[in-house]
């Protein structure tokens, strides 16, 4: 199994600061302009890629109404399937110009096909990696398909149980897939952060042996960058122009201040959580002196026993440490000595 | 092995406890200090804590041997 993954030269792994991916989704709400601006805000909120949708309401269900084709409830209830979709798909012939902007702004672009011809296209426009959706997770064939490329995959696995997860797994090398990541994910639009059941991360990454990341469809930044210290090496959140904008999937978007904390605490947290490592850090050294230690609080003579009235644990430092203190009671002092003395070896006999 | 801290329990099954340490942010007035046990409690931690110490309990009124703060 891999232990990284490499996008354009970007390796990702929990060796690594975690790789941020900026979901625009529907985001561009139908206008070309917020895509290219979509774009600027990823690159200047520090996030690593932007991730498009490729799909046609045609590759993805069909233009029917019967009840099953219907959505009940959340966010886009009443609409069907191909109404969605016709709404919120983005123009094939985007993926040029997107792709040709993301390349002069200087970050990464790739997108999840949602059926072989959407990987062509992509194919065509030589993306360095595909994104499989959770819902396209158990369509296997699909899986296959991009694995045939040779690209690295990135898989969701939303909705999807521990044997569908290693089903997926298993197509995307069967298709000759190498450099494979999965994301645990919650297929709630929003999710509460309550669903997410980070723990799974842990256990994923044991069980699988792949990167491992998450993708977030919480409304804020906590469960991302909680996931992090679990061993998250890959966080992909929808991002927005403006989340009151209307569009679909609008609501549950971060704008650019978030998307830049989101980066920010991503990395934080990753730094903070370092190696196993009880020694002194650099930042201490120079509080050590400040510690405790034992002093004389009072003068004391060639010959006298120490008692209680003469040794103190007091700050700073340069004295015997305050463990030595019963011990020391009762022995007599070498030589004579004033007070604010630190106690030492060589003053007692 | 949870311990408990007043009403709390404080244990992985549990919220973390968070504690507002105030060390000398109370710039020794008492006005300031009582201020931040209110500020403390609006914002939901679940303990406040000081520092109790005078300076005759921790170091010796003296200016050498390593009693300046270099």
């Amino acid at each position: 199994m891999n232990k990284f993954v490499k996008i354009n030269g970007r390796k990702i792994s929990t060796d690594h600061s975690p790789y941020v991916i900026a979901e625009m989704s529907a985001n561009h709400n139908g206008d070309i302009n917020n895509a290219y601006k979509i774009i600027d805000m990823a690159k200047a909120s520090g996030a690593d890629a932007v991730k498009l949708q490729t799909y046609h309401p045609d590759t993805i269900t069909m233009d029917i109404n019967t009840p099953e084709f219907m959505i009940e409830g959340g966010l886009w209830d009443g609409q069907s399937l191909y109404e969605l979709y016709k709404g919120a798909f983005m123009p094939w012939e985007w993926h040029q110009p997107l792709f040709d902007y993301a390349k002069k702004v200087g970050i990464t672009i790739f997108s999840s096909p949602f059926d072989n011809t959407a990987v062509d296209l992509l194919e065509d426009l030589n993306t360095p990696a595909y994104k499989i959706a959770s819902f396209e997770a158990v369509d296997l064939p699909l899986i296959k398909y991009v694995a045939q490329t040779g690209k690295p995959i990135i898989i969701s696995t939303g909705m999807a149980d521990a044997e569908e997860i290693q089903e997926a797994i298993e197509a995307a090398r069967d298709g000759g897939c190498k450099e494979l990541a999965i994301l645990h994910c919650v297929s709630g639009y929003p999710a509460p952060a309550g669903d997410y059941n980070l723990r799974t991360l842990v256990d994923m990454q044991k069980r699988f042996g792949l990167v491992t990341g998450l993708s977030d469809h919480t409304i804020d930044n906590t469960t991302a960058i909680t996931s992090v210290a679990l061993g998250a090496s890959i966080i992909e959140k929808h991002v927005t122009l403006d989340r009151n904008g209307g569009g679909p999937d609008d609501s549950f978007s971060l704008e650019l201040k978030e998307l830049t904390e989101l980066c920010e605490g991503a990395k934080i947290a990753w730094e903070s959580l370092g190696k196993i490592d009880y020694g002194r850090k650099s930042s201490e050294q120079a509080n050590v002196k400040f510690r405790r230690s034992l002093y004389l609080v009072k003068d004391i003579k060639e010959g006298e026993v120490i008692t209680a009235e003469h040794v103190k644990s007091i700050r700073p430092g340069y004295g015997l440490a305050p463990k030595y203190y019963e011990l020391l009671l009762g022995k007599k002092i070498k030589k004579d000595a004033k007070i604010g003395t630190p106690v030492c070896w060589d003053l007692v006999s | 092995m949870p311990i408990r801290i007043g009403d709390y329990l404080v244990a992985k099954s549990h919220p973390p406890f968070i504690i507002a340490e105030m060390s000398c942010n109370h710039n020794q007035s008492l006005d300031r200090a009582l201020e931040l046990v209110e500020v403390a409690a609006k914002t939901g931690v679940h303990e406040i804590k000081v520092h109790t110490y005078t300076a005759d309990t921790m170091i010796l009124y003296l200016s050498e041997n390593g009693f300046l703060y270099r």
